[in-house]
């Protein structure tokens, strides 16, 4: 007994003194981050995020002494570019960035992320189960990224839309859409693929054309490719003449889509927002009675991340940024800001994120590619 | 040094790459779906541009420039492609303002709207155009097209003979190197494309920048091939519009002085083209002051259910700091493009050899992406956080380029056996220099300074491939923020762009630019 009571009080000592170490470690990072400055490297194609971001910078300086500059990007494979470009052996010029995906794979691919941010940041231990984000488009995280924010594919189409094919929730299935599509030619269609949203909605619709078969999350195999590939092709042939312009011609953008939901020309428009239909309806940039569906099956949904670059020369200062932008202060500010950005803490997920719809998880990032590419070679 | 630098690493990176890789990659390059196509669409493209701007020019060739006519030509230059674009489609689109206007109905054919090329022409043309009019105004200006006139109705021409024969074809010469900039700039054009251009295919200056920004399997490949393509396409379109001036002057001289019904342009037609072209501007600039503060404005309606006018005003107030960086920046690039190019001019003339006009305008003829790639990999080299004098120095290639074609035509012109006469009476070559030909040469010095502040000003990749934040510009802004669609925010800072630019090129000096 006296044995076990001296290893479980070893223990609980080794514990306690790890906590400590943690604290101590932290209040060094801490005092190490202070004058620093932080480039953040975030799109900055959205101004509600833009004028979050300024709230951020404000709140680091004056809670911990820390400059943020938001380098805006048209699209962070400029940035992840640079990384891979610059002189290994010195530090980068890029400190913080904001990615997901495709541009994630790429940079843990080539090592350019700050390993282990899982065990450096201690708001990780405020955030929702790992097993909801630490997989990024079917490939692991491994603590080279956190998350930020929450994304799901939705479709923004006319309220009459549900009505004519007798929807009964804001579940649309692809024949209820091509229903839709027949009796209205011309009034559907949506970005040219590989445009995030366009590649989206060819993946949530071979998931739905499919009934959710599992093999679309793994690596994609011939015999897999054989049985669910043909599905998609003979829908879209179906759908494509009946599209915007016959399908010969597509949108450049999801803007697009949207400018043209707004202004009559589209019955649908996709997003990744489940917050953008009532943003853009506040600020009066789109019109009442349109409303928000996704695909049978279940949508698409994922997270945004942030990752650190592993040659920032200023490592304190960005894990103290990273930190405070996972704080449930930060995550809550960002909840209430103008762009309504779901949190990713525990604590705020109970009764919350009435948003989202059923989700339907991403495929494997190699499905992503065969898609695209036979897209074009079917349809450009 | 720069644009070499560049082009080594072109030569170095990228062609080895195409030859000394797999000919089965080779060969799926080809096979891109569409490539031909793109390609076709793009050279098309360049081509229209060019032959229309200059077929407007011929016929519009303002007799004395003023500036009562210049300063639309000024406001045109000075706003963003994709600004002009954003206003035309607000415009004249299917659910356009026009025709709202008339008659709030979608209409079943119309000849402007996104994914066209008929549009990305129009665009292209109406910003072209004037560039085009203007450097051939300040050309005509140089000439001694009196004296022409005097000599040719002495030997009994006509004043038409005289004007096509005579006239035009010199303002040509001195048009070539703007045609150039236009075909090549036409041709690899991405963000215009990407709002109003075909997608399926894209023009192939958008595909290769999207391979540039993609990182699946060979994208990094066919991004340094397509590169390649691209830089063949520019070179044959220099070597198509030489031959099409060779051509018009082969021409001129051959058929144009035989004809018996050769006529001058009508002296109206410049007049209504000129108004033309203010109509759309005024509709374009209205158009975008709405766009700036309008909310609940949608089809069919003609205007906005409510103003948003805090916005406006907090957009701008935030943008403070970045238009002094951008003027800041555009100021040093300009003073020292413009230096850069006087002091080239006067010393080819001293040693009387000609600069290598290929040299000069390289960075106008390989893909920007490329360039900037292989000065990135050299500044690599030494650094990574970059210097703001490395920032100008890579602005400084484009903005010199620039000055180059608009200045040099023009100086060539310039008697030079006034300097020698003064240096005669006492003074020393730079003291001639300044007191005879720098205000003679003022207003066009005075344009070449703006022009380069505007391309300093335009620029995007330059900036953020080289700043990497430590320098935000209103371009930088605009084209960032533009990435998330057309939103009111992104006209505000399109139309403070387009002020800050318009106020670069009316830098004028009020007197010089007279014959000597």
């Amino acid at each position: 007994m006296r044995q076990w009571l001296l290893v479980l009080s070893l223990l609980l000592s080794g514990w306690f003194c790890s906590i400590a170490y943690a604290a101590q470690d932290w209040q060094a990072t801490l005092a190490e981050a202070r004058g620093q400055t932080v480039y953040f490297h975030a799109w900055g194609g959205q101004q509600e995020v833009n004028d979050y971001l300024q709230w951020v910078a404000a709140e680091l300086a004056r809670q911990y002494d820390i400059r943020l500059v938001h380098v805006k990007v048209a699209d962070i494979a400029e940035s992840a570019q640079r990384l891979v470009n610059e002189n290994q052996a010195e530090p980068s010029a890029v400190d913080l960035l904001w990615i997901n995906g495709e541009n994630f794979h790429f940079l843990k691919r080539q090592q350019q992320l700050l390993a282990e941010l899982d065990k450096k940041v201690p708001n990780r231990s405020l955030l929702a189960p790992a097993d909801e984000w630490q997989r990024d488009f079917g490939v692991a995280t491994d603590g080279y990224e956190l998350p930020w924010g929450v994304g799901q594919f939705q479709l923004l189409v006319r309220e009459q839309v549900l009505n004519e094919v007798n929807a009964t929730t804001a579940e649309l299935s692809p024949q209820q859409l091509l229903r839709y599509a027949k009796k209205h030619p011309g009034r559907i269609s949506y970005p040219k693929p590989p445009e995030f949203h366009g590649s989206t909605w060819l993946k949530n619709l071979i998931w739905s054309l499919s009934a959710g078969d599992p093999r679309l999350l793994e690596a994609p195999t011939n015999a897999a490719e054989q049985a669910l590939l043909p599905l998609l092709w003979a829908y879209l042939d179906e759908l494509h003449p009946l599209l915007w312009r016959a399908g010969e011609e597509f949108p450049a953008s999801q803007a697009q889509t949207l400018n043209m939901l707004a202004n009559q020309q589209l019955d649908m428009a996709l997003s990744f927002s489940p917050q953008q239909l009532s943003q853009l309806q506040q600020q009066g940039l789109m019109p009442r009675g349109i409303t928000r569906a996704y695909l049978a099956g279940g949508a698409i949904t994922n997270h945004h991340y942030l990752a650190i670059s592993r040659r920032t020369a200023v490592p304190a200062a960005a894990l103290v940024s990273l930190n405070f932008l996972l704080s449930p202060e930060a995550q809550q500010a960002k909840r209430n800001s103008a762009w309504a950005d779901l949190s990713v803490l525990q604590q705020a997920r109970t009764g919350a994120n009435t948003e989202l719809f059923p989700t339907a998880p991403e495929l494997h990032v190699d499905w992503v590619e065969r898609l695209e590419q036979t897209w074009l070679a079917r349809y450009q | 040094m720069l644009p070499v630098l560049g082009l080594l690493w072109l030569i170095g990176d990228g062609l080895w790459r195409v030859l000394g890789r797999d000919a089965e990659l080779l060969s799926s390059f080809f096979e891109v779906p569409g490539l031909l196509s793109m390609v076709g669409q793009s050279l098309g493209t360049a081509l229209i541009s060019v032959f229309i701007s200059f077929v407007l020019v011929l016929l519009t060739l303002p007799h004395t420039l003023q500036r009562s006519q210049s300063w639309f030509a000024r406001v045109l230059i000075g706003m963003p492609h994709l600004v002009v674009a954003i206003g035309l489609v607000w415009l004249l689109a299917p659910t356009g303002w026009l025709w709202r206007v008339f008659g709030a109905t979608e209409p079943s054919i119309t000849l402007f709207e996104q994914q066209s090329l008929i549009s990305l022409w129009l665009v292209l043309v109406l910003k072209e155009f004037p560039f085009l009019w203007l450097v051939a105004g300040i050309a005509l200006k140089r000439l001694p097209v009196a004296k022409w006139f005097v000599q040719g109705r002495a030997l009994g021409r006509t004043d038409a003979q005289i004007w096509w024969l005579v006239v035009v074809p010199a303002v040509v010469r001195q048009l070539r190197l703007a045609l150039l900039i236009v075909a090549v700039y036409s041709a690899s054009v991405v963000d215009v494309a990407l709002l109003l251009g075909p997608q399926s295919p894209p023009l192939f200056a958008v595909q290769v920048y999207q391979w540039f920004m993609d990182f699946g399997p060979q994208r990094a490949d066919y991004a340094r091939w397509g590169s390649v393509l691209l830089l063949a396409l520019s070179l044959l379109l220099v070597g198509i519009v030489v031959l099409h001036e060779r051509v018009f002057l082969w021409l001129t001289a051959r058929w144009l002085s035989r004809s018996r019904v050769l006529a001058l342009p009508p002296a109206w037609l410049p007049q209504v083209m000129l108004m033309v072209l203010l109509c759309l501007l005024v509709l374009i600039v209205f158009q975008l002051l709405i766009l700036t503060g309008a909310r609940g404005w949608f089809f069919p309606q003609l205007w906005p259910a409510s103003w948003e006018l805090q916005q406006v005003l907090q957009t701008v107030q935030n943008l403070a700091p970045t238009i002094l960086s951008s003027f800041l920046l555009a100021a040093v690039v300009s003073v020292l493009a413009t230096v850069t190019v006087v002091l080239l001019t006067e010393l080819q003339r001293h040693y009387q050899k000609q600069v290598s006009l290929t040299l000069v305008l390289l960075p106008l003829l390989l893909p920007q992406i490329i360039l900037l790639l292989g000065w990135q990999s050299a500044y690599f080299l030494f650094s990574n956080t970059p210097h703001w004098a490395w920032i100008v120095l890579c602005h400084l290639p484009f903005s010199i380029a620039y000055t180059f074609i608009v200045y040099a035509p023009i100086e060539a012109l310039y008697p030079q056996r006034t300097l020698v006469v003064a240096q005669s009476l006492g003074h020393s070559y730079w003291q001639a220099w300044w007191r005879l030909k720098a205000r003679s040469l003022a207003r066009v010095i005075g344009f070449s300074f703006g022009f380069a502040a505007v391309i300093a000003l335009a620029q995007y990749l330059p900036v953020q491939m080289t700043a990497a934040g430590r320098v935000q510009t209103l371009t930088t802004e605009f084209v960032s923020l533009a990435s998330g669609g057309i939103r009111p925010e992104v006209v505000t800072i399109g139309l403070v762009l387009t002020l800050v630019s318009f106020i670069a090129l009316s830098l004028q000096p009020v007197k010089g630019d007279t014959q000597s």
